[in-house]
C-alpha cells in the first residue's frame, strides 16, 4: 500500500529539498528532479497496476481529499511517466536558466500538483491542485527568454480555472456538495451551464479554439524541457476536465437524430473539428519548430475533443489512445527539437539544415514522432487516429469527418516541414562542429521513441486499460483479440500492420544498399544559371518553405486579434475610471456626493 | 457658468433633503421632539445611574453636581468625546506648526507695535484673561465653560503678541503647559478606573448644586481645558503670525 | 484590564511628547509595545466610560474589535519599527493616530465614533503632509471633512429619529419605534458616504490617487493597511449591526460593485507601481464592504487579515525600492529582485496571496468568499468577483515577471535587515495559513454572534 497523499506530499518536499540543494550547486538539484520524478511514476505505476495505491490516509486536515480511479491512475501515469522523461534533460539546461533554484522547484511543484489533480475526489481537492498547476507551471515560462508569454499562460489558463470554480461553486450552491459525483445529480438549465463552464475549462487548458492561442506563445517561448512538459503532461489537465464534463453531466437538450447525438456533444465536436483545422493550418506556415509543434498540439486537443463528444466506446478508447499516444509522440517531438536547441542555440527552421548528418539518432527519434503524430503506422498515433476515424464514420459526421481527415493529411504537410528542411536539407557551414545529443539526453528519447512504437504495434495492454477507464464512465469494452481490434467496420491487426510496414522498411533499405551512393556534395557546389551563389541562406532550402500554401491565409489567428482588442477595452475603461474618478480636484469628488445623494432624495420624493 | 450650476445642484439636495424630511415621518417636527424617550431626558434630570424627577438648585447627592446641565454633559456624561474634541485640537495645533516649520524660518513680526497698541493691549490683557479664567472656572454653573474660555485667554495672549515682539521666545511655556494639561485630562481620567473602576468617572463628591466647589471633577477638567485650550490656539496664533512670507 | 488604555496611554503620551521633542520617539515605541501588551491581555465585555451604562460611552471588546485590535496594532508596532527613520516628528501624530485608531475599533458609540474618525483623519492628513505634495494632501483634507460632515449630518437625523447614539441600541429602538425603512434611507446613506470617503469608495475617493502615489514605506502601510483596515471593520460593524440598508441596498451594492472594478480596471492600466498597489488597494476595500453589506461577516474579515499582512510587505517593500531606486515605473525597475532575492520572495508570495492562488492565505479567503457568496445564490457578485481577480491576476503577474526578469541594466536598493526579517515572516505566515487555517477559522465562527449579543441585550451590562 502506498498512499497518494504520501505522493503528492513528498514530491512537493523533495521540491523543496531540490530548491535548497540548487542554490548552491543547481546541476546537483536537477539530477534530483530525475529522481524525484522517477520514483513517483514507479510508484503509481507499480502501486496503481496492483490497484494498492490508498486514497484513505489523511495527512493534511481540511478539505484535501482523495480518491483512487482508473480514469486518473491513466493520466497520473502518463503525465508523471512524461515528468519523468523531460526531467532528463534538465542538467542540461539548468545553467542557462536566470533562476535554476526555483526551476527544480516549480518543476516538481507542478508534478505534484498534477497527480494532486488526477486523484482528487471532490471539486475543491481538483481546483486547489489545478491552480497550483498553473502557477508552478506559470513561473517555469520566464526562465527562457521571453516574459510575455507568461502573462499569456496566466489568462487563458486562469479563465480556464475561474470558469471551472464557477461551475463548482454553483454546483455547490444547488446540491450542497463538492464531490465529483455531484455535477451528474444537475439537470435541466443548470446543468448545462455547469457543462458549458466545465467545458470551457477544459478548453483553455487544452488550448482548443477559441483558446489556443496560448499554445504556441507558450510552448513556442518557453525553455525547452518546459515546452515537453506543457505538451505531453499539463495540457492533459485539459482533456481530463473536458471528460469529466462531457460523460459526467448531462443536460436537458435537443437529440440530433441525424448524427445520434446531443447537442451539446455535437457542438464540442464542432469545435474540435476548428481547433483541427485552425493548429494544422497555422502549424503549417510556422517557420519555428517549437511553435510548429505547439500548434500541432492544439490540433491534436482537437482529435481528443472530437473523440470524447462522440462518447461511445470505440471513440472513447481513442480519445483515450490518443492522449498517451500524442503525450509519447510529441514529448519526444520536443525534446527533439531541444537537442538541436541545445547543440545550435537555435529552433528557427530557416536557420538549419542538414543535422541528420550531426544526429542522426535524434533524427531518428523525431522521424518516428513525426510518423506516430501523424498517424501512419506502425505508431500509436496510427492505432488512436484509426479509433477515432471508425468514430466518426460511424456517427455519419461529415463536417467533422472533413476536418479529421483534413488534420491528418495537414500535419503530413507541418510535420515534414522541420524533417525536410531543418534535419534532411543543405548541411551549413556554421554547424560544422555540432555533435549527437549527450548521452543523458538520449535515454528518453529513445524510451519514448520504443514505447511510442511498443503501443502502435501491441495495443492491447493499453486497451484493456482504457476499457477499465472507460467502464467507469459506464461503457462497455472495446473488443479485441490477440491480434485485433474491433472497430465498427473494420478489424484493426497492429501487429500485421506492422510487420508489413517492417517488410516494406526492409526492402527500401536492401535497394538503397544495393544502389550505387549518391555524392556528396558541399553547399557551395549549388549553382545557377551558370552563376556560383554566394548568399546561400537566401536560396536555402527551406526559406519560404510553403510559400504558395502560406498565401491562402493570414499568419496571425484572427481570434488573437479579439483578444488584443479586449486587452485594449480593459485598458481603455481603465484610463476612463481613472480620468473621471482619480483626478486632483476635491470639486469632482464633492460633485458625485451630491449627485448621489439627490438621486436618492429624489427618489424619496417621487 | 459653472458656479451657477454648482448652486442650482446644491440647492436642488437642498431642497431635496429638506423636502424628504418633511415626509419623513419618523423625523420629529421643529419643537415637536418628545424627550422623554431619549437619553437626553437623563442627562437633563440627572437620572442615568439613580432615580431622580427634577434637579433642585442648591441640594446635593446628584450623580453630577453641575447646575449646568450642558455641562454635564460635555465634561461628565460625555466626557470621552470632550477629551477626544481636545485631541482633535491638540493635532490641528500640532499640525500647523508642524507643517509651519517645515521649510520655512521663523521671522518676527513685519510691523512695530505703535504705543496705543502696546498700553492699550497691557490694559485689555488683565480683563481678557480674567474673564477667561471666570468662565473656564465656572464652566459648570454658568454658560461658557473650557472652550470658550481658553479661546478668551488665547485672546489675551494673541494681544502680547501684538504689543510685545519678545514673547514670543516665550512660546516654550506654553508646549509644556499644553502637554502637562493634557496629561493631566487622561491622568484623571486614568485615575477614575484605579477608583472607582470607570475611565472618566466622577469620582469625587459631587456637593451642591449651584456651589463653586461642586460637581467633583468637571470644574477641574474645564479648567484643564481651559488652559489647553488657550495654549493652544495661543500656539497656533504664534505659528500663523511668524511664517515667513515667500 | 481595561481597554480604555489602549486609547488612553498613546494619548497620555501624546501630551507628553510635546514638552520635549528628544523623548517623542521613544515614547511612540513604548506605547506601541504597551499598546500590544495589552491587547492580548485585555478580556472581552462592555466597558463603560464614567459608568453611565447604556446611557453613556461604553467601549465594546467582543471578538471582532480583539481580532481587530491585535491585528492593526501588531501591524502598526511593525510599521513604525520597520520604518523608525521616517518617523522623524511624526512621533506625536502616530501616538494620537494610534489613540484614534483603537477607539474606532472599541467604542459603542455613534458620536464617539465621529470624534475618533475625526482625530485619525487628522492625524492621517499629517502623516501624508510628509510626501511633500501639498496639493494631495489637501485634496485628502477636503474630501475627508466633507466625509466626516456628511456622517455627522447622517448622525444626527438618525439620533433624532432614535433617540440613542448607543450601536446596541439603535436596531432595537428601530424595531420597537417600527421606523420604516425608508425614513432610514436618508441617515444611513448619509453616513454611509461620510465613511466611504475613508474607505476609499469609488466615487468618493480621488484623494487616494494623490496620497498614495507619492507615499513612501511609512505612509502608505499606515493609509493602506492601518488605516484601511480599521475603517473597514468599523464599517463592517456599522453595516452588520447598526444600518438596515433596506430601500438603498441597491445604490450601495452598485457603488460597492463598481468600486471593485474600477479599482482593478485602473490598476490594469497604470504604469507605475505604486499606482498598481493604490489601485489594487481600492478594489480589496471595495470587496470588503462588498462583503459586510452582503452581511458575510467571516470572509471579511478574513479578507482585511489577508489584506492587511499583504499590504504591509507590498508597500514596505515598494517604499524602500522607491527610496532606493528613486523611480516608481515599472519599466526602469525591471530586474529588482534579482539582487533582492529574500525581498522579492515576499512581494512575490504576497502578491500571490492576493491573487489567491492556492498554498496562500489569500487562496483560502477567495474559496470562502465565494461558498458564501454561492451559499446566498448570489451569481452575478461571484461572476463579477471571478472577472475582477482574473484582471487583478493579470496585473500581479505582470508586475512580478518584470520586477524579477531585467531586459538591460538592473537598479539596486538597500533593505535592511530588518525589514526582510518581517516581511519574511509575514510571508511565511501567509504561506502558514494558506495550508493550515483551522485556529484562525475557529477563532472567527463566534464573531457574528457575539456581535449580535451586545444587540440582544440591549447594551446592558
Amino acid at each position: 500500500m502506498f498512499s497518494i497523499e504520501l505522493v503528492v506530499l513528498s514530491t512537493l518536499l523533495a521540491g523543496v529539498l531540490a530548491y535548497i540543494v540548487s542554490i548552491k550547486l543547481p546541476k546537483l538539484g536537477s539530477y534530483l528532479t530525475i529522481l524525484a520524478s522517477l520514483a513517483v511514476f514507479s510508484v503509481l505505476a507499480y502501486f496503481g497496476f496492483n490497484n494498492n495505491l490508498d486514497a484513505e490516509v489523511n495527512l493534511i486536515p481540511q478539505f484535501v481529499l482523495f480518491k483512487t480511479s482508473m480514469f486518473g491512475l491513466y493520466f497520473a501515469i502518463i503525465v508523471s511517466f512524461i515528468f519523468f522523461m523531460v526531467s532528463f534533460f534538465n542538467p542540461y539546461f539548468i545553467k542557462d536558466y536566470k533562476y535554476p533554484a526555483a526551476y527544480n522547484l516549480f518543476y516538481l511543484m507542478a508534478l505534484a500538483g498534477t497527480i494532486g489533480v488526477f486523484f482528487a475526489s471532490n471539486f475543491i481537492t481538483l481546483f486547489i491542485f489545478f491552480e497550483i498547476v498553473v502557477w508552478t507551471s506559470m513561473f517555469l515560462i520566464p526562465l527562457g527568454k521571453k516574459r510575455k508569454p507568461t502573462v499569456t499562460y496566466f489568462v487563458f489558463s486562469t479563465v480556464g480555472s475561474f470558469a471551472m470554480l464557477y461551475a463548482v461553486m454553483f454546483t455547490f450552491s444547488i446540491t450542497g456538495s463538492f464531490d465529483l459525483a455531484a455535477i451528474s445529480v444537475l439537470s435541466g438549465k443548470s446543468a448545462l451551464l455547469v457543462y458549458i463552464l466545465l467545458a470551457v475549462a477544459g478548453f483553455a487548458k487544452l488550448g482548443a479554439y477559441p483558446f489556443y492561442v496560448w499554445l504556441p506563445k507558450v510552448l513556442g517561448k518557453s525553455p525547452d524541457p518546459v515546452s515537453a512538459v506543457f505538451s505531453g503532461g499539463i495540457e492533459k489537465l485539459g482533456a481530463f476536465i473536458a471528460f469529466m464534463a462531457i460523460l459526467r453531466i448531462s443536460p436537458a437538450s435537443i437529440y440530433l437524430e441525424a448524427v445520434g447525438m446531443y447537442l451539446q456533444n455535437y457542438v464540442i465536436a464542432i469545435f474540435g473539428a476548428i481547433t483541427i483545422v485552425v493548429g494544422t493550418l497555422q502549424a503549417i506556415r510556422q517557420d519555428d519548430a517549437k511553435k510548429l509543434l505547439a500548434y500541432s498540439s492544439a490540433s491534436n486537443g482537437g482529435y481528443i475533443l472530437v473523440a470524447i463528444a462522440m462518447s461511445s466506446s470505440i471513440s472513447l478508447t481513442g480519445a483515450m489512445y490518443h492522449i498517451l499516444a500524442h503525450a509519447l509522440a510529441s514529448t519526444a517531438a520536443f525534446l527533439a527539437i531541444a537537442v538541436v536547441h541545445y547543440r545550435t542555440k537555435t529552433t528557427k527552421i530557416s536557420e538549419l539544415g542538414g543535422m541528420i548528418h550531426h544526429m542522426p539518432l535524434t533524427y531518428m527519434v523525431y522521424l518516428m514522432a513525426i510518423i506516430s503524430m501523424a498517424g501512419i503506422p506502425p505508431m500509436g498515433g496510427f492505432i488512436s487516429k484509426w479509433l477515432i476515424f471508425q468514430a466518426v464514420i460511424n456517427k455519419q459526421m461529415i463536417i467533422v469527418a472533413v476536418a479529421t481527415f483534413f488534420g491528418s493529411i495537414g500535419s503530413f504537410l507541418y510535420v515534414f516541414r522541420p524533417l525536410a528542411a531543418l534535419f534532411l536539407g543543405q548541411k551549413l557551414p556554421k554547424y560544422k562542429g555540432v555533435k549527437e545529443a549527450p548521452f543523458l539526453m538520449m535515454i528518453p528519447l529513445i524510451i519514448l521513441t520504443l514505447g511510442s512504437f511498443y503501443i502502435g504495434v501491441i495495443p492491447n495492454q493499453v486497451i484493456d486499460f482504457s476499457n477499465k477507464v472507460i467502464a467507469e464512465f459506464g461503457f462497455g469494452p472495446l473488443l479485441m483479440n490477440e491480434f485485433g481490434i474491433q472497430g465498427a467496420n473494420g478489424t484493426l491487426s497492429a501487429p500485421i500492420i506492422a510487420s508489413v510496414f517492417g517488410l516494406g522498411v526492409v526492402v527500401i533499405a536492401i535497394i538503397f544498399f544495393i544502389l550505387p551512393k549518391s555524392r556528396k556534395v558541399g553547399l557551395m557546389d549549388t549553382y545557377t544559371s551558370g552563376e556560383f551563389i554566394y548568399t546561400e541562406e537566401l536560396l536555402h532550402y527551406s526559406a519560404d518553405f510553403y510559400a504558395p500554401f502560406e498565401r491562402l491565409y493570414p499568419a496571425k489567428p484572427l481570434i488573437s486579434k479579439v483578444y488584443a482588442m479586449i486587452k485594449e477595452k480593459v485598458n481603455e475603461l481603465g484610463r476612463f475610471f481613472k480620468y473621471w474618478f482619480f483626478t486632483n480636484k476635491p470639486e469632482v469628488t464633492v460633485l458625485w456626493i451630491v449627485l448621489i445623494l439627490t438621486l436618492l432624495v429624489w427618489g424619496d420624493i417621487l | 457658468m459653472k458656479k451657477v450650476l454648482s448652486l442650482l445642484v446644491v440647492l436642488a439636495l437642498g431642497f431635496g433633503i429638506i423636502n424628504s424630511l418633511n415626509q419623513n415621518s419618523s423625523f420629529p417636527k421643529f419643537g415637536e421632539a418628545d424627550v422623554s424617550d431619549r437619553v437626553s431626558d437623563r442627562y437633563i434630570n440627572k437620572n442615568v445611574t439613580e432615580e431622580n424627577e427634577e434637579v433642585i438648585f442648591g441640594e446635593d447627592g446628584y450623580e453630577t453636581g453641575s447646575s449646568n446641565f450642558v455641562t454635564s454633559i460635555v465634561a461628565n456624561y460625555r466626557s470621552f468625546d470632550t477629551l477626544g474634541e481636545v485631541t482633535v485640537l491638540f493635532i490641528s495645533a500640532f499640525g500647523v506648526a508642524l507643517l509651519f516649520s517645515k521649510d520655512s524660518k521663523r521671522v518676527s513680526l513685519n510691523f512695530k507695535p505703535n504705543f496705543m497698541l502696546r498700553v492699550g493691549s497691557r490694559a485689555l490683557f488683565g480683563l481678557i484673561i480674567m474673564t477667561g479664567i471666570y468662565i473656564s472656572v465656572h464652566g459648570h454653573l454658568t454658560p461658557g465653560g473650557g472652550f470658550p474660555g481658553g479661546t478668551m485667554i488665547a485672546s489675551s495672549i494673541l494681544l502680547l503678541y501684538l504689543s510685545n515682539d519678545s514673547f514670543r521666545t516665550k512660546i516654550k511655556g506654553f508646549k509644556l503647559l499644553e502637554g502637562f494639561m493634557g496629561s493631566l485630562y487622561v491622568l484623571i481620567g486614568v485615575a477614575g478606573i484605579y477608583v472607582t473602576g470607570y475611565f472618566l468617572e466622577n469620582f469625587l463628591d459631587t456637593g451642591v448644586v449651584g456651589d463653586l466647589f461642586s460637581a467633583g471633577i468637571i470644574p477641574i477638567v474645564y479648567v484643564i481645558i481651559g488652559l489647553k485650550v488657550g495654549s493652544e490656539i495661543a500656539s497656533i496664533i504664534d505659528n500663523f503670525l511668524t511664517e515667513e512670507v515667500s | 484590564m481595561n481597554p480604555v488604555l489602549l486609547i488612553a496611554i498613546p494619548l497620555l503620551f501624546a501630551f507628553l511628547s510635546i514638552m520635549n521633542k528628544k523623548f517623542a520617539r521613544p515614547l511612540l515605541l513604548v506605547a506601541l509595545l504597551l499598546d500590544v501588551y495589552l491587547v492580548f491581555t485585555i478580556s472581552k465585555g462592555l466597558y463603560s466610560i464614567g459608568g453611565f451604562s447604556q446611557y453613556g460611552i461604553n467601549l465594546l471588546v467582543d471578538q471582532y474589535s480583539l481580532i481587530g485590535l491585535m491585528v492593526v496594532n501588531v501591524v502598526f508596532f511593525l510599521t513604525v519599527v520597520t520604518n523608525c527613520k521616517e518617523v522623524k516628528r511624526l512621533s506625536t501624530v502616530l501616538l494620537v493616530a494610534l489613540a484614534g485608531v483603537n477607539g474606532l475599533l472599541l467604542t459603542n458609540d455613534l458620536f464617539n465614533l465621529f470624534v475618533f474618525l475625526e482625530i485619525v483623519g487628522i492625524s492621517a492628513y499629517l502623516i501624508t503632509s510628509g510626501n511633500k505634495r501639498p496639493l494631495a494632501t489637501f485634496n485628502y483634507l477636503v474630501q475627508g471633512t466633507v466625509g466626516s460632515g456628511l456622517y455627522l449630518l447622517g448622525l444626527i437625523l438618525l439620533y433624532s429619529m432614535t433617540g440613542t447614539l448607543n450601536m446596541a441600541l439603535i436596531l432595537p429602538t428601530i424595531v420597537d419605534k417600527a421606523i420604516p425603512l425608508s425614513n432610514l434611507a436618508l441617515p444611513f446613506m448619509l453616513m454611509f458616504i461620510g465613511l466611504g470617503v475613508e474607505a476609499k469608495l469609488l466615487p468618493f475617493n480621488s484623494w487616494v490617487k494623490g496620497v498614495l502615489q507619492n507615499a513612501n514605506a511609512l505612509t502608505s502601510v499606515l493609509i493602506a493597511g492601518v488605516f484601511a483596515t480599521t475603517i473597514a471593520l468599523t464599517f463592517g460593524r456599522l453595516l452588520s449591526t447598526v444600518f438596515v440598508l433596506g430601500s438603498i441596498s441597491n445604490i450601495v451594492l452598485v457603488i460597492l460593485a463598481v468600486t471593485m472594478l474600477a479599482g482593478e480596471v485602473a490598476a490594469f492600466a497604470s504604469k507605475r507601481i505604486r499606482e498598481v498597489l493604490l489601485f489594487s488597494a481600492i478594489a480589496q476595500s471595495g470587496l470588503i464592504i462588498l462583503l459586510f453589506a452582503n452581511g458575510l461577516v467571516i470572509p471579511a474579515i478574513m479578507l482585511i487579515i489577508a489584506n492587511i499582512v499583504s499590504k504591509y510587505i507590498l508597500f514596505t517593500i515598494t517604499g524602500k525600492m522607491v527610496d532606493g531606486t528613486k523611480t516608481d515605473e515599472i519599466e526602469s525597475l525591471q530586474g529588482v529582485f534579482s539582487k533582492n532575492k529574500l525581498v522579492g520572495f515576499a512581494f512575490t508570495v504576497a502578491s500571490l496571496s492576493v491573487i489567491g492562488l492556492p498554498l496562500f492565505f489569500g487562496f483560502i479567503v477567495k474559496l470562502n468568499i465565494l461558498t458564501s457568496l454561492f451559499s446566498q445564490y448570489q451569481l452575478f457578485l461571484s461572476a463579477l468577483i471571478l472577472v475582477v481577480s482574473l484582471i487583478e491576476g493579470t496585473y500581479f503577474v505582470k508586475l512580478l515577471i518584470k520586477l524579477w526578469y531585467s531586459v538591460g541594466e538592473v537598479k539596486t536598493f538597500k533593505v535592511d535587515a530588518l525589514v526582510k526579517v518581517v516581511t519574511l515572516i509575514f510571508a511565511l505566515g501567509l504561506i502558514v495559513f494558506g495550508v493550515y487555517t483551522k485556529p484562525l477559522t475557529d477563532s472567527l465562527m463566534t464573531v457574528p454572534e457575539e456581535m449580535m449579543e451586545a444587540i440582544a441585550e440591549r447594551g446592558n451590562f
